[in-house]
């Protein structure tokens, strides 16, 4: 429910915290709910009062005008392209979150552990990505100093687009296989679950 | 995300946000092939063109130019110094392009790039006695000349520097006033009138006019900053008033018939047209 | 930092030019009572601003246009004074803290932007504190929390200046301008407004000549809805009396500057 359209400026006192629960786009202080970006203020109503004791409140949220850039956190979904690799990991840039691109590069980091969830030890990098692949990918730790860790061992994590020696486009026959549809030949991947 | 758009690559199905971000190049084609551009022009379309001239109070001649998003103001300072022995008659003229971290996020912070530097040097080279007579800058011979410093600085950037720059220039020494100058053989000083202003006589105007080479294959005029991007190679043709031609610049490694140029040509002389009205109308506005 | 240094990247003149010597003078000094451009004492130039990357293609305004590349920017006027500033990010950091993110900021002068000598290519010392300046005028309003392991960037350049210390409020709140339209998460937004003591009056928002005579200045940064100061400047000679004065005063007014963005926002949205 909405009593006409509000956009509201960050700082805008949007309500009191004890009549209803902060969204994104506020914060509260000191009993109060704040508005924190530009937007439109949007209240909504509980879902069906549950019959537990939780007291339920109407949610205060801002929503933005358009959609902005995202950065990954803890369990974020990312898109991400293969740099370079070695051995031991592969370097990635991270170029979208979910379904919202980022506005620049992050960098990302494949270690090899985190390929795949099981067989670690025989998992081979080489085997896996190729510098230029498209991989889906979960960012698992916020990382070292510059790097995000990723991991792709879910089934749908991996590699979703690749391109073969010759240049062509792959698809995939199995989960640890692709193939050139022009030239017939194989290459390996950690291929995602297409679904 | 709207629901419509989506590309397919083979085997995943993307949005069209991703497509572009994740695949710009294939991303283009799909466009190209169809005889069309992503921002919706054809293939000898430029994009609009807005001159403002004298914007700026503290330069002694400014413009702003808009070409599409890209928008670029070009100041000129006028100061006095000393004339070079072997030139004792000419002023100086110093042109830089500033292309700074504000305007896009390919240019980082700190000394100027490359892209900079060779329009700063190239846009020198083209308008140093070719358009500015050095002669005319002269207050006392041997004594006292004029410097004129132009800085053409990028507020917003998407594409096309040197069009921006070349009409930048041009607009803003047109709008240009020197004050009236005279020099005190006593004291060696120059003195200044601020109020009797006096415009410089130019030899001629520039228009210049880009065109890109994407893929190998498709000749765009006046590419934007994502076509830029993929561009071979890059053909700068810059006319004078009359329509003849001041200059061709064809860089980039990618392969050009001589057939393609002359088209550039003719081409630009119909850009030509459409920037004589617009630095016309300006004029007269002011 | 020396002039003369020639840089090869740069299309370079002669070693050494000066401004001609003007004869007009053009300070007026006929303000003794009222103002030259005929404004009452507490009165801030007329604003003028724009928020993003550009819808107004057809518009009349010259300058309109800042970097879409950019997550969000502004364009703002004050009397002469215009600046233009973008705002990438949150994007990734130099120097990253994993718990939060960090705002910087870069201000710049045209060369052409002040009304004496051109200025050179080369930062100088003072566009470094003035950045400085904004950095910590303007973060204690970002919910650095909120962006961990990421960086906020602001790009300001004075592409017209008139008056060192309005400058400054003037790049403050087009700052703020460009961070609320980039989305990025704040407290509240920072206005910033400053005064300047003609012998025991304070007059607001000062144009260069009316600065050039006045010998005190004050600047203040302020988040209405917060009721915190983020900075203050004073600098020249003046009572603490006159200071605490011209706090209350500088106070109000960023209180009017505020709803003069505030109102350019909301609009924005439309």
């Amino acid at each position: 429910m909405s009593g006409g359209i509000e956009s509201v400026t960050p700082g805008r006192r949007l309500g009191l915290a004890e009549e209803y629960e902060a969204g994104s786009g506020t914060y509260t202080r000191n009993g109060m709910i704040y508005s924190s970006i530009l937007g439109t203020k949007v209240v909504e109503k509980a879902e069906e009062p549950k019959e537990t004791d939780s007291q339920s409140k109407p949610t205060l949220y801002v929503k933005r005008s358009n959609a902005k850039f995202a950065i990954p956190v803890i369990g974020s979904e990312v898109l991400c392209r293969v740099v370079r690799m070695n051995p031991r990991a592969a370097s990635v840039a991270i170029m979208m979150v979910g379904s919202t691109p980022c506005q620049e590069d992050f960098q990302g980091v494949v270690r090899v552990q985190d390929i795949r969830a099981t067989e670690k030890d025989l998992v081979q990098m080489i085997n896996s990505f190729r510098p230029g692949d498209i991989i889906r990918a979960e960012v698992i730790s916020l990382g070292d100093q510059r790097s995000y860790y990723l991991a792709t061992t879910k089934n749908e994590h991996g590699v979703i687009f690749a391109q073969s020696a010759a240049g062509n486009t792959m698809v995939p026959i199995s989960w640890e296989e692709m193939q050139d549809p022009k030239t017939k030949d194989t290459e390996k991947r950690k291929c995602a679950k297409t679904f | 995300m709207s629901q419509g758009d989506v590309a397919n690559t083979g085997q995943v199905v993307f949005a069209i946000e991703a497509f572009k971000r994740i695949h710009p190049v294939e991303f283009q084609r799909r466009f190209l092939s169809q005889e069309t551009r992503h921002n919706g022009r054809g293939f000898s379309q430029f994009r609009a063109t807005h001159v403002t001239k004298g914007t700026i109070s503290t330069a002694q001649g400014s413009s702003t130019v808009r070409i599409g998003n890209t928008t670029v103001v070009c100041g000129i300072k006028a100061e006095v110094s000393e004339p070079d022995v072997k030139a004792p008659n000419e002023g100086y003229l110093v042109t830089n392009v500033d292309l700074s971290p504000m305007c896009s996020a390919h240019f980082r912070p700190g000394a100027p790039g490359e892209t900079a530097q060779v329009s700063s040097e190239h846009l020198h080279r083209l308008f140093k006695g070719n358009v500015v007579d050095p002669e005319s800058l002269c207050i006392e011979a041997g004594q006292a000349v004029w410097v004129l410093s132009a800085d053409i600085v990028f507020v917003k950037y998407d594409g096309n520097v040197l069009d921006a720059a070349v009409i930048a220039l041009t607009a803003a020494l047109e709008d240009l006033q020197l004050p009236k100058a005279v020099f005190d053989s006593e004291t060696g000083v120059v003195s200044a009138d601020r109020t009797m202003g006096q415009g410089l006589t130019l030899r001629k105007r520039l228009f210049p006019a880009t065109f890109s080479l994407i893929d190998g294959v498709y000749l765009v005029a006046d590419a934007d900053d994502a076509e830029e991007q993929l561009a071979t190679a890059t053909v700068l043709v810059v006319l004078d008033d009359n329509g003849h031609l001041v200059n061709i610049w064809k860089r980039g490694a990618g392969n050009i018939s001589r057939e393609t140029i002359s088209r550039c040509v003719d081409d630009a002389g119909v850009r030509k047209a459409t920037l004589t009205k617009e630095l016309q109308d300006n004029t007269q506005k002011s | 930092m020396s002039t003369n240094v020639v840089d090869r990247r740069r299309v370079n003149g002669p070693a050494r030019s000066v401004e001609p010597l003007y004869t007009s003078a053009d300070t007026a000094e006929s303000f003794v009572n009222g103002r030259e451009d005929k404004r009452t004492l507490d009165q801030v130039r007329p604003i003028f601003m724009k928020t993003g990357p550009l819808s107004a293609q057809e518009s009349e305004l010259s300058l309109s246009a800042t970097a879409s590349a950019a997550s969000g920017s502004a364009f703002y006027e004050q009397g002469k004074i215009r600046i233009s500033c973008a705002v990438y990010g949150p994007r990734q950091g130099r120097k990253s803290n994993a718990r939060m993110g960090s705002f910087d900021c870069d201000f710049r002068y045209a060369p052409f932007s002040c009304s004496w000598k051109r200025r050179s290519h080369i930062k100088a010392a003072d566009e470094k504190e003035i950045s400085l300046m904004l950095e910590h005028a303007i973060a204690p309003a970002i919910r650095v929390e909120a962006y961990p392991k990421a960086c906020i960037d602001a790009f300001v350049t004075v592409i017209e200046s008139d008056g060192r210390a309005a400058t400054i409020a003037a790049a403050i709140n087009c700052i703020s301008a460009a961070l609320a339209d980039a989305g990025i998460e704040m407290y509240d937004s920072v206005a910033a407004c400053s005064m300047g003591l003609r012998g025991s009056q304070w007059v607001a928002d000062c144009t260069q000549s009316e600065e050039d005579v006045s010998s005190c200045s004050v600047l203040i940064a302020f988040m209405p809805s917060a009721d915190e100061i983020t900075y203050i400047l004073q600098h020249g000679k003046s009572t603490p009396e006159q200071t605490d004065q011209a706090v209350q005063t500088c106070t109000n007014l960023c209180t009017r500057v505020y709803a003069v963005i505030c109102r350019y926002l909301q609009s924005s949205l439309v």
